[in-house]
């Protein structure tokens, strides 16, 4: 029942809001009166310290989650994205039974990009404000990059070091291209199956041929970004060459070597970059639900949040789940809080805050909202594109909670924490 | 000859049992099951004896610890989380007994010596946690609990658990009674119904806030 649940508050967060979203985007308004324009010549910003950069890559623990060039990988239990793929795949050292329970419940972290040769794709630039700014521009991937404790001179130094070494393609000009032909292309070669390019125009399928969007295979489906950050993430240069041969750039990607002729590489490059592009649509931020008249138990609470979510990332170390989780015992950069978020009287006793010192998770924010509420709220406006300067929102890198369960979860601390 | 083959075979087996425990103890912990490990009957168990506790099935609880740790009252847990949580399932047991809890031959409760001898370990115990644990505030919350029942520490562990109720921080409500119980003895009624009010919201079974409101009396 508590499954069903889960699944049915992931399927409204992936279908309900995303799919509103792609139908607006399927048909940009015609007044295009919001309409973004093409981005403005790129330049580099100025190089980092490419020696700080390796030990920040470190200190982050990047690895735990991408694959990155000459960075060893983690051991499993620390290795998020590994161990899952292994339960999936069935690789993992476990009975029948329980990799049968644990398939059906995992899916966060199954995939995540690769860091190899970054520098061969993607814009320093990009990625250095990205590591700043995270936003998700994988609609189809549940997992997001999380709002790390960063400055502005780590991200300089982290981005100088992904790229170092890789080789920058030939510039290519765009003069002559036709990015409605290119629009045309992308439908005929079925970049849909996996690929969103949400605000575009759309060109019509030819007669006859099948719709494809979304049926690409799982794994590339999840990876394929939005194409509308292309022109903000790559040069034409880039974009081209990873057309003629994306594996040559990245051997770990999904998206496969399409035939395409070097005018339709270039249309198509001009399509991605010079389209007309209808705002970005966010998801709304939901309605703070009134506390319920009643009876919430610890026991309720816990099923539907914080065993099911929470710990996760704030649990006991000692307690058959590896380190305790980064927001436990300290991780991605993060300084250990000692959260436990697994227990009842975990939960009572708090975090270790900036200075050293405990404190309650149902302490009063300046606008009365209980901590834990104010965090599981700040992922909303997160996943609306408004960063709370105060606190990150929880949980890091997933889907937000459900209105109805952060309800449940106000409800429960309304109610005196109930065992 | 016997003997050498007889005892290189036995260490044979023994390595073979130590490898298959380690890679049998990787499988539990990495990527572990919280609720449902891999192998270790043992971590269900235990999470099973901790919430009888909380659920106020102290003697059932207490005993399935015995039964499944039976070195618990003996060893010092060290690292070991999960000999730790062990040991202060048992030491809370207990406390919420008042020591009287008749595990078997070794350990009997039946005059007040033995009850004062049980409630002395359990404070043991959970003094040697909050050395490995500081900053605990679940760890602190136990050990005032179970100072509140040791003559001599009462205004040890009324200092314990009112800082702890200060910062929001008591993690039972258990804590907050004990608490309670403390202040009414010290004359603080405002303090004993602030705790025995804060009780009673997290308590699932409310008999445990029960509170003497006789000036300095207990319950």
């Amino acid at each position: 029942m508590v499954r069903a649940l889960v699944f049915a508050c992931l399927a409204i967060l992936l279908v309900g809001c995303r799919k509103t979203e792609r139908a607006d985007d399927a048909h940009p308004s015609p007044s295009a009166s919001a309409s973004v324009a093409p981005v403005a010549a790129y330049v580099d910003p100025p190089l980092g310290d490419v020696q700080r950069g390796s030990a920040l890559v470190a200190k982050f623990e990047c690895n735990r989650c991408h694959s990155v060039a000459d960075v060893a990988v983690p051991a499993l239990d620390k290795d998020c994205v590994r161990c899952h793929q292994q339960i999936h795949a069935g690789t993992y050292s476990a009975s029948k039974i329980t990799l049968a329970k644990w398939q059906k419940t995992i899916v966060h972290f199954r995939d995540t990009p690769s860091l190899v040769n970054i520098g061969g794709r993607l814009r320093r630039g990009f990625i250095e404000q990205f590591l700043l700014e995270p936003r998700d521009i994988r609609p189809h991937m549940e997992t997001s990059m999380p709002r790390l404790e960063i400055t502005a001179e780590e991200a300089r130094d982290m981005a100088t070091y992904l790229t170092a070494g890789s080789v920058p393609a030939k510039p290519v000009s765009l003069t002559g291209a036709n990015a409605d032909k290119g629009g045309s292309v992308f439908e005929q070669k079925g970049c849909r199956q996996c690929h969103e390019y949400t605000g575009a125009p759309r060109a019509a399928l030819p007669a006859g041929t099948p719709a494809m969007e979304g049926t690409g295979e799982r794994r590339g489906h999840s990876l394929a970004p939005d194409l509308r950050y292309v022109r903000e993430r790559m040069n034409v240069g880039e974009i081209v060459r990873w057309l003629e041969d994306p594996l040559a750039i990245n051997p770990d990607t999904t998206m496969p070597k399409t035939p395409l002729t070097p005018d339709e590489i270039r249309d198509l490059a001009a399509y991605l970059t010079q389209s007309s592009l209808a705002e970005k649509v966010h998801k709304p931020v939901p309605t703070r639900l009134p506390v319920l008249s009643r009876k919430v138990t610890y026991d309720e609470v816990s099923t539907r949040v914080f065993r099911n979510t929470c710990w996760h990332c704030h649990a006991e170390p000692d307690y058959a789940i590896g380190d305790g989780g980064p927001g436990n015992t300290g991780g991605f950069g993060f300084k250990p809080r000692g959260l436990n978020l697994a227990e009842y009287e975990g939960i009572q006793a708090g975090y270790v805050d900036d200075k050293g010192e405990r404190r309650s998770i149902f302490s009063p924010m300046p606008d009365g909202t209980p901590r834990l509420v104010y965090a599981l709220m700040a992922r909303h406006r997160e996943e609306a594109g408004q960063r709370d300067p105060v606190v990150r929102g929880m949980p890091m890198g997933l889907p937000s909670v459900t209105a109805e369960d952060i309800q449940l979860v106000e409800t429960w601390i309304a109610q005196g924490r109930p065992q | 000859m016997n003997t050498l083959r007889t005892l290189v075979a036995r260490f044979a087996l023994a390595c073979a049992a130590l490898s298959a425990a380690a890679a049998f103890s990787q499988d539990a912990r990495a990527c572990g099951d919280v609720f449902i490990p891999e192998i270790d009957h043992r971590i269900q168990g235990l999470a099973n004896a901790e919430k009888a506790l909380r659920d106020g099935k102290v003697a059932m609880s207490a005993q399935s610890i015995v039964r499944m740790f039976p070195e618990i009252r003996t060893i010092n847990p060290g690292k070991d989380g999960m000999l730790g949580r062990a040991q202060r399932t048992l030491a809370i047991a207990i406390v919420r007994t008042d020591g009287a809890i008749d595990l078997d031959p070794t350990w009997r409760a039946k005059t007040p010596e033995q009850r004062a001898q049980n409630i002395s370990w359990a404070v043991s115990s959970l003094e040697r946690l909050r050395t490995q644990r500081k900053n605990d505030p679940a760890v602190d919350t136990d050990l005032g609990e179970a100072l509140a029942k040791v003559d001599g520490r009462q205004e040890e562990a009324r200092g314990i658990l009112q800082s702890l109720a200060d910062r929001d921080l008591m993690a039972t409500p258990q804590g907050y009674a004990a608490l309670g119980r403390l202040q009414n003895q010290a004359g603080n009624t405002a303090a004993r119904d602030a705790a025995v009010q804060r009780c009673t919201a997290m308590a699932k079974d409310a008999e445990v806030c029960k509170v003497s409101t006789t000036p300095g009396g207990q319950s």
